[in-house]
């Protein structure tokens, strides 16, 4: 007599078999006392787990939790995403300058030379240089910003940059706020 | 004033109140700590693991049916949570010296010794079995999960969860016949 293999054992007990399967395995068991001893094995360890009694927690873990969530969901300004914004608009607000430098003259100033270490000399030099200082004049600064294919004026330029960077901060603001998961 | 039904609470962490959580961790701590507890064998790592269960339960909230009951996706989380860990940290479980007393006392000093000592050696016996053995007792029996529902837990094939289930069953039942309990 060929008997039953573990798999249908297992099915049997589980309730998996198909209607056709069961009542062959039922009309086996039936006839078969090792796979029915096999079976009752196998139904004495599904006892014993069922039985298995749960284990008291010690602790209530819910102030832990609750406190390495707070420490999780905590706003930060410096978000990746934000981080890597301000580096791109620094690296931006670094480029132009360097394009727009080479339209910028710049005189040049001649810086007096300090004396020799003589404390009377170098008194009266520092007061000269003072003085010098307070006269100087800063020089103005003439340039030539490139002719734009548009007939943009300095002050919408301006006041084109101050509105984007506003939007910009705008919007970082928002995307923060909507992050934070701490309701007061 | 009848307390929240389970639902609220959920619909409540939705809107992001964490007040609600701390409600919800209370009333299935007990729960997710067994299911921890059974499949790591240690108090300690199992009040661990039961915490980060209840840490990823909370992020992934969002996912989370308002209408569906809590434990089985909790138990679920936990017991996948504690299958990574093993897996990973190639853990050597240590079965607690002195077990914290089972929820149901039995009658008699004679009767709760054996039966303690049965318990204890069912609790060796399981964690003696390989990570992925131990996850599919888990969830079958404790759990009571269909195998297509293990399956889609544990991200298995169906025929590898039945093959673990079956040779995890055979290991567990000639275990304990040949320790005769």
């Amino acid at each position: 007599m060929k008997h039953l293999d573990d798999q249908i054992l297992n099915q049997y007990l589980d309730q998996q078999l198909s209607k056709h399967a069961l009542a062959s395995a039922q009309a086996h068991l039936d006839a078969c006392h090792i796979c029915r001893a096999r079976l009752a094995e196998m139904e004495s360890l599904f006892t014993a787990l069922g039985a298995l009694p749960d284990v008291a927690l010690q602790k209530n873990l819910a102030p832990a939790v609750m406190a390495a969530l707070r420490e999780k969901t905590a706003p930060t300004i410096w978000s990746r995403t934000f981080a890597a914004q301000l580096g791109m608009a620094l690296g931006l607000a670094l480029w132009a300058a360097m394009q727009a430098a080479a339209y910028i003259q710049i005189p040049q100033v001649e810086i007096p030379q300090l004396p020799s270490l003589d404390w009377e000399a170098l008194l009266a030099s520092f007061t000269n240089l003072y003085l010098t200082l307070l006269s100087y004049e800063i020089p103005s600064i003439s340039y030539q910003l490139p002719a734009l294919p548009l007939e943009i004026s300095t002050e919408q330029i301006v006041t084109l940059t101050v509105l984007t960077f506003l939007t910009w901060a705008a919007g970082n603001y928002l995307l923060l706020r909507s992050r934070s998961e701490v309701r007061q | 004033m009848s307390s929240p039904s389970e639902s609220e609470l959920a619909r409540r962490v939705h809107k992001g109140d964490q007040a609600a959580f701390a409600q919800i961790v209370r009333l299935h701590q007990q729960t997710v700590f067994n299911v921890a507890y059974r499949m790591l064998g240690n108090q300690q790592d199992a009040e661990d693991a039961a915490q980060d269960s209840f840490i990823r339960a909370y992020q992934f909230f969002d996912k989370f049916d308002p209408d569906r009951p809590l434990a089985p996706w909790l138990k679920r989380i936990t017991a996948n949570l504690c299958l990574n860990r093993l897996k990973t940290q190639k853990y050597a479980s240590s079965l607690d010296d002195n077990l914290p007393p089972p929820k149901d006392p039995h009658p008699g000093p004679e009767a709760q010794t054996v039966n303690r000592l049965r318990e204890a050696h069912l609790r060796a016996e399981i964690l003696a079995l390989p990570p992925r053995y131990r996850a599919v007792i888990e969830l079958r029996h404790f759990q009571e999960l269909s195998y297509e529902e293990i399956a889609t837990t544990i991200k298995k094939p169906l025929s590898t969860v039945k093959s673990d289930l079956f040779r995890a069953r055979k290991m567990l039942a000639e275990r304990l016949r040949e320790s005769n309990l």
